[in-house]
């Protein structure tokens, strides 16, 4: 049996009478991928792993899983797993019998299906807990439980809705850690659904970010953090400094940006003088600039504000022409006690920043 | 709530008259004409013996219009007589339980009860009621022995009737024996659910006399119609099944059976022969308060012809005064069970019959019918 | 799930404290005990007293429970139609309360109302009104009749059939009211799980909702078997006279025929009933609590 299935949505759109959940969503998820959808609440994520599950039916477009459509399939008939918010364990049966729920309903005999159960609890870890309730457990093992019931009948995709939300941060950390293994070892299709970005991140090959029902910009992680589309994406994805700016001179692959008095250039591969444009410029690509040092750009600022992080030190740093920039920086590269007022040079390359949308939404 | 108790003669009498005035059969003016002409409204004869404090006789009836009933018939011509004294209606009905749980817990607020034949002999059995003075009440008042009885005397009567819906009988029934004829007269009969009076009519269908009863032989005689028997509990059902058609016979009260015939235009009819007369007995539970005021009472009830008349136009009740038959008015007379005619033509009960067998065989009967 | 509020709901008489480690708390109980005890316990200990004392002393009115045809009859129709009774409300009742419990805020509102209102009919006018509807010239028969249906009418009251529907009607809303309670206590996301796993609609109601529901399937159950025990006024209105339910018994043989020791001895068996019930069944829902059906 081929373990990895590719699924296809197409035109995805759900109305909630003059309400617009989704709109017009198209993506691809290729086999054994872990795609990240990625949103602010209300933004249609949850909509979208719904219609994929069957619960929601999609007013308008396709689900293909293969290049098959499986848009008109009840639930029961998709053979997805699927991880519920709260995890949805079945409280008046044991942990085991949770686990023999999908594989009951398949007609399973009983001995393979102990296998079966026994095999998937290993693999959380929970094999000690077969004849516990529900209730009887933690909440990380509970989490783990619906992970299992959710593979444990080997199904075309895993659909996780929130599934690490309930958890406090620090045994998020550790069954993040515990999923993305989990991936890797069996290598099935994952569609997660999280508001966080870090967890994101941290667990996807491929991460999809929705607001407003729409897809804005999908890709790998990195992809997305560096080369954001929109200044949406930018503030979503972390912390961003917005530097808006008047196209000024263009030199091949290079413009010369005008912000105030001050003139920065940027690698930029569309607009033509005279153009606005707005960049992204990501804190911790900001150099501090020694004496004699320099860089593609430089300004000079005084420190309004900061603060010690452990790893790094997080600067607010008043410039004439660009504003507050935040800017942080490994403890070993910051070889000063900072202070506010202290003046400082910052530089950044020309291809640290990168040019974004406008799309009004921070 | 009492509405779905078996339910005793008395209680019917007054809610048939509630339900006749309901129709406006009965003016509340005729009524209040027919009250002051019999002894003055209540409240005037309260007055009357306002200077000195008044003392009381209460008079435990059935509820609703027995309340007015009696305390114009019953109450108001004896306090007109004796001055000081006054006669309270309470309408909490004098269940044969409910007197016997007063007696015993001593303290005793009831002075004079409506009770019945059974009743009577069953708490005279038990030491719970007085027994009748009859220095003091008269037994020349009656028109027959079973309205004196030893524990209680009857002031009015009342007679379970053949009822027949002639619509779907042809062939008028004359007796009991036809009610128990299913190939001639087909169709559901209606019994009260009691012993008392089902088996009288079983005994005489048989062709036997009514007293002594042979219970298992009556008893097996019920059981033979059981199929296609109704039992009622209270006087307006058994009125409502006979007049909806849904029985074509039954053992009903003559209070009922005159509503029937008098408002179906003929439809239903009923007949007096075999018949059987019950006297409505009073019974004074033993230590009441008014001592022996309450035999006077009593005496005064059986002693008035006038008032029971009265009666019989409001409620139905049938007088127990040898003098009385002839004060009815002519159009009364059919629906009079001791009008000399009618009452030839019954059979009266044996209450100390009753009275020691009862308990036994009514729930012998109740089982028999049940389950 | 909601055990402790259905307990509540099954009208246990006085919760029996498991330990005292909370004397102070019970303390605060101790008016309302008190209160309890007077109007309430002393009544059925001299119902008790009644039972072994008349006529005789002694446990002859007992010893009649086994000898007495009457009695025996009485208990035996009595448990007969409360059964019936108890399985068709609870059909009935959870048929109601699951439409209910799935319905929208708004509609369930209305289903709420229209379970409640008749509540607030007196049961004699109920009584009274299957009588119209049912005897041979009523509403029902008539309609069967002209529709070509049926040719003679059909004996649909004034026998136990007459009983059982007036009795069902009475009691439908009590039985709704604990399965509503505990069936809005069910998580719709463990629905939508159990489909997403692959369970038919059918199996999902039979594996993950019916369970689930059941606790409160057997408080309804207990609380309208109870209720059912002590029926009155509809068995003696639509019962035609021929059935005689356990209440009436009693009431005849203590107002009519004057047999007080047995009369009260059939009310103590009742009441020892009604409290072995529902002894059974709070022993049924703590062990569904310990195995944690509900969190």
């Amino acid at each position: 049996m081929s373990q990895a299935h590719a699924l296809s949505l197409v035109g995805l759109t759900k109305r909630y009478g003059s309400f617009t959940a989704v709109n017009d969503v198209s993506l691809d998820v290729a086999q054994g991928q872990f795609l990240t959808l990625l949103g602010p609440s209300g933004s249609g994520k949850t909509t979208i792993l719904m219609a994929i599950a069957g619960f929601v039916a999609p007013s308008a477009g396709a689900i293909l899983l293969d290049g098959r459509e499986i848009t008109p399939l009840p639930p029961e008939k998709r053979d997805f797993g699927m991880v519920f918010q709260g995890y949805a364990l079945f409280p008046h049966m044991t942990v085991a019998e949770n686990l023999a729920f999908p594989l009951r309903v398949r007609g399973m005999e009983r001995a393979e299906r102990d296998t079966k159960i026994r095999a998937t609890l290993d693999l959380v870890q929970l094999s000690q807990f077969a004849e516990r309730r529900p209730s009887q457990l933690s909440g990380g093992q509970q989490q783990r439980v619906a992970l299992a019931r959710a593979l444990v009948f080997e199904p075309n995709l895993l659909l996780l809705d929130e599934p690490l939300s309930a958890l406090d941060k620090k045994l998020r950390a550790e069954l993040q850690d515990e999923l993305k293994t989990l991936h890797r070892r069996i290598g099935r299709t994952f569609i997660n659904v999280t508001h966080d970005q870090e967890e994101a991140m941290s667990l996807s090959d491929t991460v999809a970010i929705l607001n407003h029902g729409k897809l804005i910009q999908i890709g790998a992680p990195d992809a997305l953090y560096d080369r954001p589309r929109t200044r949406f994406v930018a503030g979503f994805l972390g912390k961003s400094n917005m530097i808006s700016g008047r196209i000024a001179e263009r030199i091949g692959a290079t413009a010369r940006v005008s912000v105030g008095a001050t003139t920065l250039t940027q690698r930029l591969a569309t607009g033509a003088t005279g153009d606005t444009v707005l960049l992204s410029l990501r804190p911790e690509r900001i150099a501090l600039l020694g004496d004699g040092e320099t860089a593609e750009n430089m300004v000079e600022g005084h420190v309004s504000a900061w603060s010690y992080l452990g790893a790094g030190h997080s600067l607010t740093v008043e410039t004439t022409d660009l504003g507050s920039l935040r800017l942080t920086l490994p403890t070993w590269r910051a070889p000063f006690a900072p202070a506010e007022g202290l003046t400082l040079r910052l530089g950044w390359p020309s291809d640290a920043a990168a040019p974004v949308e406008d799309d009004g939404d921070e | 709530m009492r509405d779905d108790e078996i339910q005793s003669f008395h209680q019917d009498c007054v809610e048939l008259a509630q339900e006749k005035h309901a129709r406006g059969q009965l003016s509340r003016r005729q009524l209040m004409q027919a009250m002051a002409a019999l002894g003055g409204a209540g409240l005037a004869t309260a007055s009357a013996h306002a200077q000195g404090t008044p003392r009381e006789l209460v008079m435990v009836n059935w509820g609703g219009l027995a309340n007015q009933g009696f305390g114009n018939f019953y109450g108001d011509p004896f306090a007109a007589e004796n001055p000081g004294w006054r006669v309270v209606q309470d309408s909490s009905g004098p269940a044969t339980g409910r007197i016997r749980s007063m007696v015993e817990s001593g303290r005793v607020a009831w002075d004079l009860c409506d009770s019945s034949a059974s009743g009577a002999k069953l708490l005279g059995g038990l030491n719970l009621a007085t027994k009748v003075d009859y220095s003091i009440v008269d037994r020349a008042n009656v028109i027959a022995p079973v309205f004196a009885l030893e524990y209680g005397a009857a002031p009015y009567s009342f007679s379970s009737v053949l009822c027949y819906d002639s619509s779907k009988l042809p062939t008028p029934p004359t007796g009991w024996a036809d009610f128990w004829n299913l190939q001639r007269f087909p169709g559901t009969r209606l019994l009260r659910r009691d012993a008392v009076c089902s088996l009288e009519a079983a005994m005489i269908s048989m062709g036997r006399p009514a007293y002594p009863i042979d219970v298992r032989a009556a008893m097996r005689r019920v059981g033979e119609l059981r199929r296609n028997l109704v039992f009622w509990t209270n006087g307006s059902e058994s009125e409502q099944l006979m007049r909806t058609g849904e029985a074509v016979m039954g053992q009903v009260w003559h209070t009922r059976a005159s509503v029937l015939e008098r408002e179906s235009n003929g439809r239903i009819k009923f007949i007096w022969n075999q018949g059987i007369l019950q006297p409505g007995i009073f019974v004074i539970p033993r230590g009441n308060p008014g001592g022996v005021m309450a035999q006077r009472l009593l005496g005064s009830m059986l002693a008035k012809p006038e008032p029971q008349v009265g009666l019989l136009g409001l409620l139905g009740n049938g007088p127990t005064n040898p003098r009385a038959a002839a004060l009815v008015p002519a159009e009364l007379k059919r629906f009079n069970p001791t009008d000399p005619a009618n009452e030839r033509q019954q059979v009266a009960i044996d209450g100390n019959w009753w009275g020691d067998n009862y308990q036994q065989v009514n729930a012998d009967f109740i089982d028999a019918i049940t389950g | 799930m909601s055990s402790a509020v259905l307990t509540t709901r099954a009208a246990v008489p006085a919760p029996v404290p498991r330990h005292f480690a909370n004397a102070g708390w019970y303390a605060l109980i101790l008016p309302a005990f008190l209160l309890m005890t007077a109007i309430y316990v002393a009544p059925i200990l001299q119902v008790l007293a009644i039972s072994v004392t008349e006529p005789t002393t002694g446990l002859d009115n007992y010893e009649r429970l086994l000898t007495n045809a009457g009695v025996q009859r009485a208990i035996v129709t009595t448990l007969r139609i409360g059964l019936i009774t108890t399985a068709i409300a609870l059909l009935l009742g959870y048929v109601l309360a699951y439409v209910v419990a799935l319905a929208s805020p708004a509609a369930q509102r209305w289903w709420l109302l229209a379970v409640l209102v008749p509540l607030w009919i007196s049961v004699l006018v109920r009584a009274f009104a299957w009588v119209t509807l049912l005897r041979r010239q009523g509403l029902v028969n008539q309609g069967l009749m002209n529709a070509g249906i049926i040719d003679a009418p059909l004996a649909l009251v004034w026998n136990e059939l007459g009983i059982v529907i007036g009795m069902v009607h009475y009691m439908v809303p009590y039985a709704v009211l604990p399965m509503l309670a505990s069936m809005r206590e069910i998580d719709p996301r463990l629905l939508a799980a159990a489909r997403g796993l692959g369970a038919s609609r059918f199996t999902v109601f039979r594996r993950v909702f019916f369970p689930l529901s059941a606790p409160g399937l057997a408080a309804s159950g207990v609380l309208v078997f109870i209720f059912s025990l002590g029926f009155y006024i509809t068995p003696a209105i639509l019962g035609g006279g021929r059935t005689l339910m356990a209440a009436e018994w009693i009431k005849m043989q203590i107002l009519d025929i004057v047999r007080w020791g047995m009369g009260a001895m059939l009310a103590t068996v009742l009441v020892i009933a009604i409290l072995t019930t529902l002894a059974v069944f709070s022993r049924v829902v703590n062990l569904k609590r310990l195995f944690g059906a509900g969190a």
